[in-house]
Parts: C-alpha cells; structure tokens; sequence
C-alpha cells in the first residue's frame, strides 16, 4: 500500500502523565502518548507492562487516578466505555463482541438500530444498503446479509472494525480511534494478512493503536511504536521497521533476548514411542510417521491443514480413526482420551480457555485433574499429595502463583500454560502432545516453556510439537512434518549447525 | 496474604450470610411467638429439616455439576407410596428396599435420558416428574396409605438417642458420609469439574456420560429415602406430600452456597439452606400464620434468600 498519501494530523488523543494504581499495584505511573489518524501506533511490553490497563483508561473502563485524557485537543473524561464509544474511541478485543446468530449488517448496527426505525418498525433494506456502502468504499468483499456465523475470525474482526466506522459516522464522528486488543492472536497467517490489509486501508479514517504479543506483526503494520516496562514508557521508535525483533525485545526487557534453540536429542532408544500407518480420520488421512523417545517431531501446517485435529486424534488412541497407532509398539485395546493419559500420553490443546483450564479451580486441584479423572490413584483423593505436588510444580516450573489454593482463573496466561504442563509432568506422561503450547504467552513464559520442553525430552519424554509459530518449529524441533489438507507433505530432519529456512517450510505447507 | 488464607476467607464469606439468616429468623421468631423459644422447638426444626436435607444432599450434586433435578418432589411421593403400601402388611426392610428401587428406577430413566440421549437435565427431570406423579396417583388411586405397622415407623419415630427423632439421625448421618463423598472422592472431584468446565474434564479422562448418569440415579436414590423416611414418620403416605421438596431443594442448595452454574460449592454447606427453609416454616406454624399465607411468605423469602445469596460473579447472563 505504497500509494497511500498519510497526511499529517494532530493528535486525536492524547494522554498526559496518567497513573492508575490497583491497590499497592501501580499499573501504570505516569505515561503520556499521542495517538494520531493516520498512522498505527504499535503498543508493546511484557504481560504486566501495564498495555492492558493503558487500553482500558483511553477507553472509558478505568478512570485514571491522575493526569488527563485530551481528545480533539479538549480534556476528556469518560465514565464508562460507552461513554468512550459515543465519542468515538473503540476497542477491539481478543474476543469478539458480537453477536453470531445475527447478519453481518445487523451486528454493524447493533445498538443503533434506532437510526434505522420508523414507527417501531425497523428498515433491514436501509440497514443492509448502508452497510454495503461502506463496505464499497472500503472494498471489503463481504456480503451484508451473511449470518455472522458462516465468516473467518479475520472477516469477524473486520466487520467489527466496519462497526466501529459506521457507529462513529452515525455519530457524526468523522474520525474515531480504534484500539485492537490483540486482535491477531487466534489469526493464521493468511487471515492476518486479509487483517492487516484492512488496518492499513483505514489508516486516513481512523487513529489505530495496535497492541500484540508478536513483535513480528509489530514491525510490519505499524508506524510508530511505544515500549512499556513496569507501567512506564521505556522507548518511543518513529521507525519500527528498522528494528529487529531482538532489538525491540531487549527494549521490552531491559536485556538482550536469549534465542532458545534446541540441543540435538541424546537419546539413542530405536524403539519408536509412536507409531502411525496409514492414520485416517476426520480432517487429516493417511498418516504415516513415528516419534523416537526424546525427541520433537515438530508438526507444521497452516490453520485447517489437519495437524490439530491429528493431535487430538493422537492422544485419544485413534478415537474414531482408522489405521494403526503403536503406542511403544503396542496397538492400544481402549481408545478415548481416559485410554490414552492410562498409556502415558499428555496434551495440551489448542484452546486454554475452552480445552485446557477449569478457570474456577484452585491449581492444584487443575495439575491433578487428569491424574484422577482417568482414575489412575486411589478412591479417596489425598488432599496432601495434591498440594505437595502444587507446590513442586510452582517451584520447578517458576509458576508465578501466591498458592496451590489459588483459582487458576487468577493467573496470566503464561503461568496457565504452565499449569496445564505441570499435568502432564506430575503425572509423568512419555509422549507429550503439544499443540501451540505457547500461544498467547509472552517472550519471558515462552523461552521458559522451551526450557521445560527442552529439560523433559532429556529425560526421554517425547512430544508431538504443533505449532503455528515456525520458528519455535525450527528451533525445537529434531524433525518437522509438514501438513496441507490432511495430509503429509514433506518430512525435514533438522540440522542444528544449518536449519531448514521458514521460506522453505511456508513453500511446503500452501 | 497467602493463598491458603484467602481459601478461608471466601469459604467463610460462604457460610456467614446463611448463618446470619439463621440467627435473624430465630431471633425474629423469638420475640413474635414467646412460644419459639425452648429446646422443643429445636428438636421440632431437626425433626423437620430431615426429609429436606435428604433430598438437597442429592440435589447439591446434581446442581454442582451444572444440571438440575426437577423429578425430586414426585420421587419423594411415589418411593413413600410404595414403601408405605408395602409396609401395610409386609416386613419394613422390603419396605425399604422398595422406596429405594423406586429412586434407583426414575434415577436410572432420568439419567439415561439425559446422558446418553442428552435432552437437558431441565426438560427431562420436568417431564419425568409429571410421569412419576401420574404413576404415584394411579397405583394408589389418589388415596393416602395408613401404615400402622410398628418396625416400619420406628424407622423415623423411634428415638435411639437422647429423645433425638431417629429420622434427624439418618438424616445427619447420610449428610455426613454424603459430604464425605462431595469432598474427599474421585466421584465428587468429578461433580465439581464437570461443572466446571465439561469439555476439560472430558480431555482430562473423566467419563461425563457415566458421570451424569449415576448423580441422577444418586439424587433419586436420596429423594426416595426422603420418601421412606417421611412415610415413616407420617405413619402414612399421601399423593403430593413430596410436592414442596423440589423447590425446597433447590433453594437449600443455593442458600448453602453453591452456584446454579455448577463447579462451586459444596455438599456439606447445603444444610445451612435447609435449616433457614425449615426454621422459616417451624418459626411460622409457631405462630400460628395461616397455612395459605405462609406459603406466601415461604415464596417470597425463598426468592430473597436466594437473590441474597446467589454468587452473581460467576454468571455472565441470568437465564
């Protein structure tokens, strides 16, 4: 999008000098940045830099303890998010907030629909038009009458982009600010392109602030970009595609970041813990591959290539399947997912929230969970054992956590992960599937779970890596499969001393 | 502030609202009706609590996994029926035996249903509940059933203990080896983390079907000893007398403590729910309300107790 003029705006929003403290907690000491039409407005730190709450006082939902909010070059002050978004400022979040059995023109003008009644009755016709308008001059190839349900995420985030403009104009607001909340971390790489595309294409209507944990789409997307460390502005970079990931990192963390790369496997057992032949089952087929104790298979692919849906498989024993699955050269009698934590399989899922954590549990009651919901000890539970276990696990593993009693709902993403590994390592599973296990975490937790990884597999554990993010593939794994459409592609075995490039990996896997 | 102290202090925030209810409604009580205030009338609220506590121990695993039992009430009936037309002329073990078959059967059909041919607990419970009146009412052709067979009302009647009515002792007693269960076992751990999170909990190797199916059968099983006892202490059988247990329950689960939406809570604290129902509807025969207008009452502070009681920050949306 070379020929876009950017024109030079004043700021739309300032913040000066604003403080937010959550008890003996300062989140944010005093910060001040300008954020203007025009350009993007990367915003980055570690879990805890204070980019949450930063979001949550420029858009209504915290009031600041000091300092004050500009808007239009006026002091503002919003006491609640809709008061922001009837100014104009609009946050996009993680998890959509719309409504999915509704059309797509319904959710542009959720709440508005007023705009579109006359005598009680409301006009679709006119709702559907107008959205196909701005939809034409955005060029967004999206049919305004398409349930909300049939689109991709990135389309879903998109008309809720579209929602923000369009309730802005009803407004009479000609430029809002968008604010996305890491909009790309449930995106495959593809949608995050079409996603992008967007965000770029509305830089002259909107402010846009852009905050994600990968540094990658940092550089990429945005224009300028602040760093934030312990609720303070560390650094502000006018060009962020001069940076180097490794730059803005150490930015982020105050020292360089250590790139884990992955010993090459010591073990030397031939007798291969799994063995797949011919494995069909629903969205992958033919599967043949074998993983040696100690070592990472790393499984690469694009979003709907399979590779979840074969970890999954894998861990059930070939629940609904066909072909052969040996686990140590045995073909399972049971299959589900009770059988295959019994024959010392492990998974971690995609989906933290919706597969993985009980939210409302206490941690220690989470790391037992497989361990007593496949029956493997005794009747009575040992409320003793559970909370040594705990407090090993938070030990060995660093789990930031005040306790084994604490709800695992409380604790950041990162230290969640980690719960759902301590499972697998208190139980002490032999072949660990991991599927994105560092998905949503930031650089700190994600070299600490490579840690981890890398510390297990020396003890002769083996883990099925799947992954989106290729180079934690390249650097964790000892061979990589390659999936597309359900099936292998490509076998690489990994060379420590020259790894395979990503260019190489991306040609196989579209 | 450590982790384990912050345990305490929500499990205490649990159980301080209903025991202050208790304490209000006795006081209230004991300035209304100067009669209230004896040993007696703790005795009568004991005596009176049974047959409830037996129900919502069953109902507080059913609701702790996220599910609901609307079948409780007519079970009570229809397993008091049995074991009261059995007892007329036969041996009060059979009798029991009988009411307790009863639960296992509309335990096992609700169970089955839901389970396995997953139509909600709601709907299932609320239509098997209509079955099982309709049966109660047929086989005894809507008439009560005297029982004036000696072994069997002693079953509730008789006293081993320090003028203490038997049926509060079965009933303390199951609430004991039931909150033992909820809390120390796999098969509790596994009520709260279907409640919790059921797809989780599938992944994690916990049979949810089978799960499902046996709380049902549990919590038929406890409404028709509910019924057994409560036809012994009667010395008869009526249709409807279980009718109020269901709402009952419910409501005592809920007061206790434990979430609509399953995975918090727990089965120990239900008899602080039963306990603020009874000494409600003890505290107003008391005083003698007219029976219409306590239901009234009982209705209203029911919904109260509840709206009180009911932990909002674990719902997102109120269905």
């Amino acid at each position: 999008m070379t020929d876009v003029i950017i024109e030079t705006h004043a700021p739309l929003l300032q913040a000066r000098d604003i403080v937010k403290s959550f008890g003996p907690v300062k989140a944010v000491r005093s910060i001040s940045l300008d954020v203007r039409v025009g350009e993007v407005l990367g915003l980055v730190g570690e879990n805890g830099a204070g980019k949450s709450t930063l979001l949550s006082l420029m858009s209504g939902t915290l009031a600041p303890d000091s300092g004050e909010l500009m808007f239009n070059g006026s002091t503002t002050q919003f006491d609640s998010y809709r008061a922001a978004t009837e100014s104009g400022i609009f946050r996009i979040f993680q998890h959509q907030a719309l409504v999915p059995n509704m059309t797509v023109a319904e959710n542009v003008y959720l709440a508005h629909e007023k705009a579109f009644t006359r005598f009680g009755i409301i006009s679709q016709r006119r709702m559907v038009q107008k959205t196909q308008e701005i939809f034409d001059e955005l060029s967004v190839d999206l049919d305004p009458t398409a349930e909300l349900d049939s689109l991709k995420f990135a389309e879903r985030q998109v008309v809720e982009i579209v929602r923000s403009l369009a309730q802005a104009r009803l407004l009479g607001i000609t430029h809002p600010v968008i604010l996305h909340d890491e909009p790309t971390s449930a995106l495959s790489r593809e949608q995050i392109e079409f996603f992008f595309d967007f965000v770029r294409r509305i830089k002259n209507q909107a402010a846009q602030v852009f905050v994600s944990h990968r540094l990658d789409e940092i550089i990429e997307l945005c224009d300028r970009m602040v760093v934030l460390k312990d609720g303070t502005v560390v650094s502000v970079q006018n060009d962020p595609t001069a940076l180097t990931e490794k730059e803005i990192h150490s930015l982020m963390v105050g020292r360089e970041a250590e790139r884990h790369t992955r010993a090459a496997r010591t073990n030397d057992e031939t007798e291969p813990r799994l063995e797949l032949s011919g494995f069909t089952g629903e969205g992958f087929s033919d599967i043949s591959l074998q993983i040696l104790p100690g070592e990472v298979l790393g499984v690469a692919g694009v979003v709907g290539s399979g590779k979840s849906d074969l970890g999954r498989a894998v861990f059930e024993l070939g629940q609904g399947a066909t072909g052969t699955l040996k686990v140590n050269g045995v073909e399972p009698a049971r299959q589900g997912s009770r059988a295959g934590i019994r024959s010392s399989l492990g998974y971690v899922s995609n989906e933290r929230h919706r597969d993985g954590i009980i939210a409302g549990m206490s941690v220690s009651h989470n790391i037992s969970l497989p361990e007593i919901g496949a029956a493997l000890g005794p009747v009575i539970v040992s409320g003793n054992r559970e909370t040594t276990n705990a407090d090993t696990a938070i030990k060995d593993l660093n789990i930031k956590a005040p306790g084994p009693d604490t709800l695992v709902g409380n604790l950041s993403g990162g230290n969640q992960q980690k719960v759902l590994l301590a499972r697998w390592i208190t139980l002490g599973s032999k072949l660990l599937v991991l599927d994105n296990p560092t998905n949503g975490v930031d650089v700190g937790a994600k070299a600490e779970i490579y840690r981890i990884i890398e510390g297990l597999t020396q003890q002769g554990v083996s883990v099925m890596l799947i992954s989106d993010d290729l180079p934690e593939i390249l650097s964790m794994s000892d061979r990589i499969v390659v999936m597309k459409d359900g099936k292998v592609t490509s076998t690489v075995a990994v060379d420590v001393t020259a790894p395979p490039s990503e260019v190489d990996l991306v040609a196989a896997m579209v | 502030m450590s982790g384990r102290n912050n345990v305490v202090v929500r499990g205490l925030k649990g159980v301080a609202l209903p025991i202050g209810g208790i304490i209000v409604l006795l006081l209230l009580f004991s300035l209304l009706a100067p009669s209230f205030f004896q040993p007696n009338t703790a005795v009568t609220i004991l005596r009176e609590s049974s047959a409830l506590l037996v129900v919502a121990i069953g109902m507080t695993f059913v609701v702790l996994m996220g599910s609901i039992d609307l079948s409780v009430g007519a079970t009570v009936t229809l397993a008091g029926l049995v074991s009261a037309t059995v007892a007329k002329d036969g041996s009060w073990v059979v009798a029991i035996l009988a009411g307790i078959a009863v639960g296992v059967i509309v335990g096992l059909a609700n169970g089955i249903i839901f389970a396995y041919a997953k139509v909600p607990s709601f709907l299932t419970t609320l239509g098997m509940s209509l079955v099982v009146g309709g049966i109660g009412l047929w086989f005894v052709g809507g008439r009560p059933v005297q029982v004036f067979n000696l072994d069997f009302t002693n079953i509730s009647q008789g006293r081993f203990l320090f003028g203490l009515p038997n049926i509060a002792l079965w009933a303390i007693l199951l609430w004991l080896i039931i909150s033992y269960v909820g809390a120390k076992t796999r098969f509790g751990r596994y009520t709260f983390a279907i409640g919790g999170a059921e797809v989780v909990s599938g992944l994690a190797g916990i049979p949810i079907r089978r799960m499902k199916l046996w709380v049902l059968v549990l919590s038929g099983v406890m409404a028709a000893i509910a019924g057994v006892l409560l036809a012994s202490r009667i010395g008869a059988a009526t249709p409807g007398m279980g009718d109020r247990l269901t709402l009952d329950s419910i409501a005592a689960v809920v007061i206790g403590g434990t979430a609509l939406t399953g995975g918090v809570g727990g089965v120990h604290r239900t008899i602080l729910g039963v306990l603020v129902i009874t000494t409600l509807s003890v505290g107003l025969n008391t005083m003698g309300v007219a029976p219409y207008l306590q239901d009234i009452i009982q209705g209203a502070v029911v919904i109260l107790a509840v709206a009180l009681t009911l932990d909002r920050s674990k719902l997102t949306v109120i269905k």
